[in-house]
Protein backbone atom coordinates (compact mmCIF):
# COMPACT_ATOMS: atom_id res chain seq x y z
CA UNK A 1 0.00 0.00 0.00
CA UNK A 2 1.24 3.50 -0.88
CA UNK A 3 1.43 5.45 2.39
CA UNK A 4 2.11 8.85 0.83
CA UNK A 5 -1.54 10.03 0.43
CA UNK A 6 -2.24 9.26 4.12
CA UNK A 7 0.82 11.23 5.27
CA UNK A 8 -0.02 14.18 2.99
CA UNK A 9 -3.67 14.19 4.13
CA UNK A 10 -2.63 14.06 7.81
CA UNK A 11 -0.16 16.95 7.52
CA UNK A 12 -2.58 18.97 5.37
CA UNK A 13 -5.29 18.58 8.05
CA UNK A 14 -2.79 19.67 10.72
CA UNK A 15 -1.80 22.84 8.83
CA UNK A 16 -5.29 23.81 7.65
CA UNK A 17 -6.90 23.38 11.10
CA UNK A 18 -4.23 25.40 12.89
CA UNK A 19 -4.14 28.08 10.19
CA UNK A 20 -7.89 28.57 10.67
CA UNK A 21 -7.51 28.45 14.46
CA UNK A 22 -4.72 31.06 14.39
CA UNK A 23 -6.50 33.40 11.96
CA UNK A 24 -9.96 33.31 13.60
CA UNK A 25 -9.10 35.48 16.66
CA UNK A 26 -7.07 37.93 14.54
CA UNK A 27 -10.04 38.49 12.22
CA UNK A 28 -12.46 38.65 15.17
CA UNK A 29 -10.26 41.30 16.85
CA UNK A 30 -10.08 43.37 13.67
CA UNK A 31 -13.89 43.21 13.25
CA UNK A 32 -14.47 44.07 16.91
CA UNK A 33 -12.10 47.05 16.83
CA UNK A 34 -13.82 48.35 13.67
CA UNK A 35 -17.26 48.09 15.34
CA UNK A 36 -16.03 49.68 18.56
CA UNK A 37 -14.37 52.52 16.64
CA UNK A 38 -17.61 53.22 14.74
CA UNK A 39 -19.60 53.14 17.99
CA UNK A 40 -17.19 55.45 19.81
CA UNK A 41 -17.18 57.95 16.92
CA UNK A 42 -21.02 57.93 16.87
CA UNK A 43 -21.07 58.59 20.62
CA UNK A 44 -18.57 61.44 20.28
CA UNK A 45 -20.65 63.01 17.50
CA UNK A 46 -23.82 62.82 19.63
CA UNK A 47 -22.05 64.35 22.64
CA UNK A 48 -20.61 67.22 20.61
CA UNK B 1 0.00 41.62 50.23
CA UNK B 2 2.95 39.47 49.12
CA UNK B 3 4.69 39.81 45.76
CA UNK B 4 2.94 36.80 44.17
CA UNK B 5 -0.56 37.97 45.13
CA UNK B 6 0.30 41.44 43.89
CA UNK B 7 1.49 39.96 40.58
CA UNK B 8 -1.76 37.97 40.21
CA UNK B 9 -3.83 41.09 40.89
CA UNK B 10 -1.79 43.07 38.38
CA UNK B 11 -2.09 40.36 35.70
CA UNK B 12 -5.81 40.04 36.44
CA UNK B 13 -6.27 43.68 35.47
CA UNK B 14 -7.60 43.70 31.85
CA UNK B 15 -5.48 46.64 30.52
CA UNK B 16 -2.27 45.11 31.96
CA UNK B 17 -3.13 41.68 30.59
CA UNK B 18 -3.99 43.14 27.19
CA UNK B 19 -0.72 45.08 27.02
CA UNK B 20 1.45 42.09 28.04
CA UNK B 21 -0.47 39.68 25.78
CA UNK B 22 -0.03 42.04 22.81
CA UNK B 23 3.75 42.00 23.32
CA UNK B 24 4.06 38.24 24.00
CA UNK B 25 1.77 36.87 21.31
CA UNK B 26 3.95 37.43 18.17
CA UNK B 27 7.01 35.98 19.93
CA UNK B 28 5.10 32.87 20.94
CA UNK B 29 3.75 32.44 17.39
CA UNK B 30 7.21 32.91 15.89
CA UNK B 31 8.97 30.47 18.26
CA UNK B 32 6.16 27.93 17.75
CA UNK B 33 6.62 28.15 13.97
CA UNK B 34 10.42 27.82 14.28
CA UNK B 35 10.15 24.81 16.61
CA UNK B 36 7.56 23.17 14.33
CA UNK B 37 9.85 23.70 11.31
CA UNK B 38 12.76 22.02 13.13
CA UNK B 39 10.54 19.12 14.26
CA UNK B 40 9.17 18.63 10.74
CA UNK B 41 12.67 18.63 9.26
CA UNK B 42 13.87 16.06 11.81
CA UNK B 43 10.74 13.93 11.51
CA UNK B 44 10.17 14.01 7.76
CA UNK B 45 13.75 14.23 6.48
CA UNK B 46 16.22 12.95 9.08
CA UNK B 47 14.31 10.24 10.99
CA UNK B 48 14.16 6.77 9.43
CA UNK B 49 10.92 5.03 8.44
CA UNK B 50 9.54 2.59 11.01
CA UNK B 51 10.77 -0.98 10.50
CA UNK B 52 7.22 -2.38 10.78
CA UNK B 53 4.84 0.41 9.72
CA UNK B 54 7.07 2.00 7.09
CA UNK B 55 6.58 5.63 6.05
CA UNK B 56 3.08 5.92 7.56
CA UNK B 57 4.69 6.14 11.02
CA UNK B 58 5.74 9.71 10.12
CA UNK B 59 2.18 10.75 11.07
CA UNK B 60 3.43 10.12 14.63
CA UNK B 61 5.21 13.49 14.69
CA UNK B 62 1.94 15.41 14.63
CA UNK B 63 -0.47 12.82 16.04
CA UNK B 64 1.25 12.27 19.40
CA UNK B 65 1.94 15.96 20.28
CA UNK B 66 -1.66 16.86 19.32
CA UNK B 67 -3.00 14.00 21.46
CA UNK B 68 -0.94 15.21 24.45
CA UNK B 69 -2.21 18.76 23.88
CA UNK B 70 -5.84 17.63 23.66
CA UNK B 71 -5.53 16.40 27.26
CA UNK B 72 -3.32 19.25 28.48
CA UNK B 73 -5.65 21.97 27.12
CA UNK B 74 -8.66 20.29 28.72
CA UNK B 75 -6.89 20.16 32.11
CA UNK B 76 -5.86 23.81 31.68
CA UNK B 77 -9.43 24.79 30.79
CA UNK B 78 -10.91 22.97 33.79
CA UNK B 79 -8.25 24.43 36.13
CA UNK B 80 -8.95 27.99 34.96
CA UNK B 81 -12.68 27.32 35.11
CA UNK B 82 -12.31 26.17 38.73
CA UNK B 83 -10.31 29.30 39.65
CA UNK B 84 -12.93 31.43 37.87
CA UNK B 85 -15.77 29.78 39.81
CA UNK B 86 -14.04 29.77 43.22
CA UNK B 87 -12.31 33.18 43.21
CA UNK B 88 -14.48 34.90 40.59
CA UNK B 89 -11.46 36.00 38.55
CA UNK B 90 -12.89 37.24 35.24
CA UNK B 91 -9.68 36.65 33.32
CA UNK B 92 -9.56 32.96 34.34
CA UNK B 93 -13.16 32.51 33.16
CA UNK B 94 -12.23 34.11 29.84
CA UNK B 95 -9.12 31.94 29.50
CA UNK B 96 -11.14 28.79 30.25
CA UNK B 97 -13.66 29.69 27.54
CA UNK B 98 -10.90 30.74 25.08
CA UNK B 99 -9.12 27.37 25.56
CA UNK B 100 -12.10 25.33 24.33
CA UNK B 101 -11.83 25.95 20.54
CA UNK B 102 -8.05 25.44 20.64
CA UNK B 103 -8.47 22.17 22.56
CA UNK B 104 -11.18 21.09 20.11
CA UNK B 105 -8.76 21.79 17.22
CA UNK B 106 -6.06 19.62 18.84
CA UNK B 107 -8.56 16.82 19.51
CA UNK B 108 -9.97 16.98 15.97
CA UNK B 109 -6.46 16.79 14.47
CA UNK B 110 -5.62 13.88 16.80
CA UNK B 111 -8.69 11.94 15.63
CA UNK B 112 -8.22 12.68 11.93
CA UNK B 113 -4.47 11.96 11.86
CA UNK B 114 -5.02 8.81 13.95
CA UNK B 115 -7.68 7.68 11.54
CA UNK B 116 -5.38 8.34 8.55
CA UNK B 117 -2.61 6.41 10.30
CA UNK B 118 -5.00 3.58 11.18
CA UNK B 119 -5.99 2.81 7.60
CA UNK B 120 -2.54 1.63 6.36
CA UNK B 121 -1.53 0.02 9.69
CA UNK B 122 -4.75 -1.50 11.07
CA UNK B 123 -6.64 -1.76 7.78
CA UNK B 124 -9.43 0.52 8.99
CA UNK B 125 -10.04 4.22 9.56
CA UNK B 126 -12.03 3.72 12.74
CA UNK B 127 -12.79 1.15 15.45
CA UNK B 128 -14.94 1.70 18.52
CA UNK B 129 -12.14 0.82 20.92
CA UNK B 130 -11.60 2.47 24.31
CA UNK B 131 -8.85 4.95 23.35
CA UNK B 132 -10.52 6.19 20.17
CA UNK B 133 -13.99 6.38 21.70
CA UNK B 134 -12.83 8.23 24.83
CA UNK B 135 -10.91 10.73 22.64
CA UNK B 136 -14.09 11.26 20.59
CA UNK B 137 -15.99 11.88 23.86
CA UNK B 138 -13.32 14.52 24.65
CA UNK B 139 -14.10 16.27 21.35
CA UNK B 140 -17.81 16.25 22.22
CA UNK B 141 -17.00 17.68 25.66
CA UNK B 142 -15.12 20.55 23.99
CA UNK B 143 -18.11 21.11 21.67
CA UNK B 144 -20.38 21.03 24.74
CA UNK B 145 -18.31 23.72 26.50
CA UNK B 146 -18.27 25.92 23.36
CA UNK B 147 -22.01 25.40 22.74
CA UNK B 148 -23.03 26.06 26.34
CA UNK B 149 -20.95 29.23 26.50
CA UNK B 150 -22.58 30.56 23.32
CA UNK B 151 -26.11 29.56 24.34
CA UNK B 152 -26.28 31.88 27.38
CA UNK B 153 -26.54 35.63 26.76
CA UNK B 154 -25.01 36.84 30.04
CA UNK B 155 -21.26 36.44 29.40
CA UNK B 156 -20.27 35.82 33.04
CA UNK B 157 -23.05 33.27 33.61
CA UNK B 158 -22.14 31.60 30.31
CA UNK B 159 -18.47 31.36 31.29
CA UNK B 160 -19.34 29.90 34.69
CA UNK B 161 -21.73 27.30 33.22
CA UNK B 162 -19.11 26.31 30.62
CA UNK B 163 -16.45 26.10 33.34
CA UNK B 164 -18.66 23.81 35.41
CA UNK B 165 -19.14 21.47 32.44
CA UNK B 166 -15.37 21.54 31.84
CA UNK B 167 -14.73 20.54 35.47
CA UNK B 168 -17.21 17.65 35.27
CA UNK B 169 -15.57 16.43 32.06
CA UNK B 170 -12.19 16.06 33.77
CA UNK B 171 -13.29 12.53 34.68
CA UNK B 172 -12.66 11.60 31.02
CA UNK B 173 -8.93 12.47 31.16
CA UNK B 174 -7.74 9.45 33.20
CA UNK B 175 -10.07 7.24 31.15
CA UNK B 176 -8.30 8.37 27.95
CA UNK B 177 -4.83 8.02 29.47
CA UNK B 178 -5.33 4.58 31.03
CA UNK B 179 -7.70 3.18 28.37
CA UNK B 180 -4.88 1.22 26.71
CA UNK B 181 -4.09 -0.43 30.07
CA UNK B 182 -7.61 -0.97 31.39
CA UNK B 183 -9.06 -2.44 28.20
CA UNK B 184 -7.80 -4.63 25.41
CA UNK B 185 -7.56 -2.06 22.62
CA UNK B 186 -6.27 -1.91 19.06
CA UNK B 187 -4.41 1.29 19.93
CA UNK B 188 -0.83 0.66 21.00
CA UNK B 189 0.40 1.35 24.53
CA UNK B 190 2.70 4.24 25.41
CA UNK B 191 6.24 4.20 23.97
CA UNK B 192 7.32 7.46 25.61
CA UNK B 193 7.51 7.47 29.39
CA UNK B 194 8.18 10.35 31.76
CA UNK B 195 9.38 7.89 34.41
CA UNK B 196 11.46 5.04 33.09
CA UNK B 197 13.00 4.21 29.76
CA UNK B 198 11.13 5.09 26.56
CA UNK B 199 10.89 2.32 23.97
CA UNK B 200 11.41 4.67 21.03
CA UNK B 201 14.69 5.52 19.33
CA UNK B 202 16.17 8.98 19.94
CA UNK B 203 15.98 9.79 16.20
CA UNK B 204 12.18 9.51 16.43
CA UNK B 205 11.82 10.81 19.98
CA UNK B 206 13.41 14.24 19.43
CA UNK B 207 11.08 15.35 16.61
CA UNK B 208 8.11 14.41 18.82
CA UNK B 209 9.48 16.33 21.81
CA UNK B 210 10.29 19.42 19.71
CA UNK B 211 6.83 19.30 18.11
CA UNK B 212 5.35 18.97 21.61
CA UNK B 213 7.19 22.18 22.55
CA UNK B 214 5.91 23.86 19.36
CA UNK B 215 2.30 22.90 20.14
CA UNK B 216 2.67 24.25 23.71
CA UNK B 217 4.01 27.57 22.38
CA UNK B 218 1.24 27.67 19.76
CA UNK B 219 -1.35 27.08 22.48
CA UNK B 220 0.09 30.00 24.47
CA UNK B 221 -0.07 32.30 21.44
CA UNK B 222 -3.57 31.20 20.36
CA UNK B 223 -4.86 31.48 23.94
CA UNK B 224 -3.55 35.04 24.28
CA UNK B 225 -5.05 35.96 20.89
CA UNK B 226 -8.50 34.62 21.84
CA UNK B 227 -8.42 36.03 25.38
CA UNK B 228 -7.48 39.49 24.03
CA UNK B 229 -10.67 39.48 21.93
CA UNK B 230 -12.75 38.40 24.94
CA UNK B 231 -11.17 41.11 27.13
CA UNK B 232 -11.85 43.79 24.49
CA UNK B 233 -15.49 42.64 24.17
CA UNK B 234 -16.08 42.64 27.92
CA UNK B 235 -14.31 45.96 28.53
CA UNK B 236 -15.76 47.72 25.47
CA UNK B 237 -17.28 50.56 27.52
CA UNK B 238 -14.10 51.36 29.44
CA UNK B 239 -11.89 54.38 28.85
CA UNK B 240 -8.75 52.37 27.99
CA UNK B 241 -10.62 50.54 25.20
CA UNK B 242 -11.99 53.86 23.85
CA UNK B 243 -8.44 55.19 23.79
CA UNK B 244 -7.26 52.02 22.05
CA UNK B 245 -9.91 52.07 19.31
CA UNK B 246 -9.40 55.78 18.63
CA UNK B 247 -5.70 55.17 18.15
CA UNK B 248 -4.40 57.18 21.10
CA UNK B 249 -3.09 53.90 22.55
CA UNK B 250 -1.48 51.83 19.81
CA UNK B 251 -1.38 48.47 21.72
Amino acid sequence: MNHEPFIIAAYATFFVVFAIDALAPLLARRRLLRNLRARTLRQQKRES
Amino acid sequence: MNALTLWFHKMGSPPTFYRIATRLQPWLFATALAAAAVALYLGLVRAPADYLQGESARILYIHVPCAWMSLFVYAFMAFNGAIGIIWRIKLCEQMAVASAPIGAAFTFVTLVTGSLWGRPTWGTYWVWDARLTSELVLLFLYFGVIGLERAIEDRRKAARAASLLAIIGVVNLPIIHFSVKWWNTLHQGESIKLMGKSTIDASMLWPILIMALATKLYFGAALLARTRVAVLEQESGKEWVRALVLGTNRS
